[in-house]
């Protein structure tokens, strides 16, 4: 099982509030699948509108990087800049 | 200066830049200079309402006149799917972004195209346009973030449902969404403090101030290819755009990015290059537009005005206990304002246990909000930097001192997170303090003010070329429009790993035919990405060269090495050959397989964020509440430095454009919705003989996932000044103000009030 952090607000728009989830992937395209099986709709809005930060590095197209039941998973807005 | 110690040949040295001379004599060619046979002029019919339902468009007179070529409107674009692209800062709708190109019902900001004009003279096309008659239902418009939260206030869009609240509002509304980011619990943090200040600041929305207009040329030919040159911080982005608007396959549409005169955020999107394309096509001629000023302020986005509450406490010793900050972004007229990364930023330069940002992106009747360097963070920062600074203030702690007791530093859980890894907050805070402008003493009137800044930075999509040219001298192609120096980094970072003279490195910007896509310049990525893309498509030629070399040797190629410029056997044992230079193998390159070229393409990943510390100091006039900055140091966590003037300029910039947004800069709107200070006179940016020389102290903590080092900087300096200035006027006065701009009238009210 993997452990993935939602921030506050996207834990009270799909997870009742709860921030830490915990689901089985082997990379980030699992991942994404399984959470959108547990809470629907989140899965989709992560491939839309967010990026995942695995062990610190954010990473903005994640898809079919590895993540380890130890590693370090953060789900938040896209950054882009100006 | 910035002077480190020699640990390359190139990287950190001053080379002259590969655009100046073009740019100093006036032979760069911008987005206005293209002239092709045959071209027309374009203009284009802008709405004078800041919110009306459309009720008629008649082109006829305009299309009978002598001269004209095409008249479009939003019927001659088809209509777009409702979708989430990215777009600067954002993820937005695309068919907002259709409609913000040229409305199609209703318009919702004064300026918003309505329809446009090809003549083959801009008189005509101008004359053209007036005669264009446009009826108009006029509607109530509103402004203010705060009045256009109200349940009256008028509805902008009947679509828009609040996004991020459970559960699904029923009533339409102009707040399009709420994000939040909360660790710990702010309610036992607070009631854990000996201070508590909270106060509400207001700001206005502020353009990037681009010196170039926003221009474009395009020439669609019969076969429906099309051709577009134009001011963009990003060619890919405008194929994109451009190919999803009109329904034209990608590959049929080739954009080069002209020398661009600024953009910082501002010119990641597309306003006249579809409108263009659409003229082209109808004419059957090529057609350049060109905005003036006055339409640069009403038609293209500045950044969002807004409205924050912010609230921090801390312990007796300094130490901060709890910051909440609730914050309001004009989105302007559709959804996608930069409240998401207001929010993540607010509070990351501190290590805080309990911290909460509530967020709201609200729809109004003013321009489309677009990137402005550090999209946000200046804004939320702005306010949480003017109440660390009360709180030093009030507990007696030098303010620099306060920052560095709560600061970040590796292993910090930021509010909205992540976790860092190696950062430079703390380097950044020791090199402030440590200036010798932090140690000068103030007379009468004048007062210092410190704050920090912080901003992710990104990678993204870039790619690389290399190729050996057979006189041994290098072509390097990339796609990241330069709006900052970038193509000077690139070359050094090149002629770094090849290991040859950075003069025999000659860098392009090509067009989207001649590379592989990259993702906008913008978010202090370019150094970074693109150059980790040059480095990668380096070592793949000098992987190329060694295995030339290998071949001419009769050898295995992991018997030769590759070092300062020369392929070398490994050791003795591989043989006694002499070794060959970079020249030489490209000399050869025809009898040893052919040409030599390396190239990358990536989607570089681990961007180092960044950290500044800033310090001003201010004399403020009694009698007419002048501002004068007397002195201003900007100093900043910058990684590496490939080309240290570059940075500097970065950091001199920024700081220059904050503190234009702290004392100056603002959208001022009529009872009518209409912008009342259109044009560089009325609308006031500091120009250079308003500021002292603003010193740049580089800090380097290198970025470990970059090959040398590098973190990117564009986007931290203008951060800090908007409450490094308030908080220099506090000391100077004695006052603390809570909205921008501080401007003369507004410190005078407030000295009158006092006395």
């Amino acid at each position: 099982m993997v452990r993935v952090v939602l921030t506050s607000g996207t834990a009270q728009q799909y997870t009742n509030g709860k921030t830490a989830v915990a689901v089985e992937a082997s990379n980030v395209r699992q991942m994404v699948k399984a959470l959108e099986v547990k809470f629907p709709g989140l899965g989709t809005e992560i491939e839309t509108a967010m990026s995942v930060a695995i062990d610190g590095v954010i990473l903005p197209d994640p898809f079919l990087e590895t993540v380890r039941e130890d590693s370090d998973i953060f789900v938040l807005p896209k950054i882009g800049g100006g | 200066m910035n002077e480190q110690p020699k640990q390359f040949k190139w990287v950190g040295t001053r080379t002259i830049r590969p655009d100046g001379v073009d740019k100093v004599t006036g032979r760069a060619m911008y987005g206005a200079d293209l002239t092709l046979p045959g071209m027309l002029q374009g203009k284009v019919v802008r709405s004078p309402h800041a919110h009306a339902r459309i009720l008629s468009i008649d082109t006829s007179k305009a299309e009978a006149l002598n001269g004209v070529k095409a008249v479009v409107t939003a019927a001659d674009m088809p209509e777009a799917e409702s979708k989430p692209v990215a777009a600067g800062e954002a993820m937005i709708n695309f068919r907002d972004l259709a409609e913000n190109v040229i409305a199609r019902h209703k318009v919702l900001y004064e300026g918003q195209t309505v329809a446009a004009v090809a003549a083959t003279t801009i008189d005509i096309a101008e004359q053209a346009a007036a005669l264009i008659k446009v009826e108009y239902e006029v509607l109530p418009h509103v402004i203010d973030v705060l009045e256009a939260m109200k349940d009256d206030a008028p509805l902008l869009h009947d679509h828009i449902f609040t996004g991020g609240v459970k559960p699904k509002p029923e009533k339409p509304s102009n707040v399009a969404n709420r994000v939040e980011f909360a660790l710990g619990d702010v309610d036992a943090g607070f009631a854990a403090a000996d201070v508590v200040i909270e106060r509400n600041f207001t700001t206005e929305p502020v353009h990037q101030g681009y010196i170039e207009p926003h221009a474009a040329v395009a020439d669609m030919g019969q076969d429906g290819k099309v051709d577009v040159w134009c001011s963009s911080q990003g060619h890919f982005m405008v194929r994109s755009f451009c190919a999803g608007l009109l329904k034209i396959p990608m590959s049929k549409i080739k954009v080069t990015a002209a020398e661009i005169g600024g953009g910082f955020g501002g010119k990641t999107t597309v306003y006249l290059e579809p409108l263009a394309i659409m003229l082209s096509r109808k004419s059957g001629r090529p057609v350049r537009m060109v905005m003036s000023r006055e339409e640069v302020f009403r038609a293209s986005g500045p950044t969002s005005g807004a409205a924050l509450t912010v609230k921090i406490g801390a312990t007796k010793d300094g130490r901060i206990t709890a910051g909440d900050a609730t914050l309001y972004f004009q989105a302007g007229a559709f959804p996608g304002s930069p409240v998401g990364p207001a929010a993540m930023t607010a509070f990351a330069p501190y290590d805080l246990e309990n911290a909460r940002v509530v967020g709201y992106d609200v729809v109004s009747n003013r321009q489309k909000v677009v990137a402005y360097r550090a999209p946000g963070a200046p804004i939320s920062e702005y306010g949480v930097e003017s109440i660390i600074d009360e709180l030093a203030v009030k507990l007696g702690i030098d303010p620099i001192e306060f920052r560095a007791k709560n600061g970040a530093k590796e292993g910090t859980q930021a509010a909205y997170g992540v976790k860092f890894g190696t950062i430079g907050m703390q380097e950044t805070l020791a090199a402030a303090k440590a200036t010798e402008h932090y140690k000068t003493p103030l007379g009468p009137n004048q007062g210092r003010g410190v704050a920090t800044g912080f901003w992710f930075n990104i990678g993204g999509e870039s790619c690389a070329g290399i190729r050996i040219n057979e006189d041994g001298t290098v072509s390097l192609t990339e796609g990241s429009p330069d709006i900052g120096g970038s193509r000077a980094s690139m070359a050094i970072m090149a002629a770094e790993v090849l290991g040859i003279d950075v003069a025999k490195v000659k860098p392009s910007v090509v067009d989207t035919d001649a590379i592989g896509y990259h993702f906008v310049t913008g978010g202090s990525r370019v150094t970074f990405a693109t150059g980790m893309a040059v480095v990668d498509a380096s070592k793949a030629a000098i992987d190329e060269m060694r295995a030339r070399a290998a071949k001419i040797w009769d050898v295995d190629v992991d018997g030769v090495v590759w070092e300062d410029g020369h392929a070398k056997p490994a050791s003795t044992n591989v043989g006694d050959f002499e070794p060959m230079a970079l020249a030489e193998l490209a000399a050869m390159a025809n009898k040893t397989g052919g040409p030599i070229s390396g190239h990358a393409d990536i989607n570089a990943k681990g961007a180092g964020p960044g950290f500044g510390t800033h310090i001003c100091d201010v004399e403020v006039d009694p009698e007419t509440g002048f501002v004068t900055v007397l002195r201003y140091t900007a100093v900043q966590d910058v990684g590496r430095a490939i080309h240290p003037s570059y940075v500097e300029g970065q950091l001199q910039g920024g700081a220059a454009q904050g503190i234009g947004w702290a004392l100056n800069e603002a959208y001022l709107y009529d009872k009518n919705g209409k912008m009342e200070n259109a044009g560089f006179l009325d609308y006031r940016v500091p120009v250079a003989s308003d500021l002292p020389m603003i010193d740049a102290v580089l800090v380097e903590v290198p970025n470990p996932t970059h090959p040398f080092g590098v973190r990117g900087v564009g986007e931290v300096p203008i951060i800090p000044p908007l409450a490094a200035v308030n908080n220099a006027v506090a000391a100077a006065t004695g006052m603390r103000f809570t909205a921008l701009p501080i401007s003369p009238p507004a410190i005078l009210a407030s000295m009158a009030a006092k006395n």
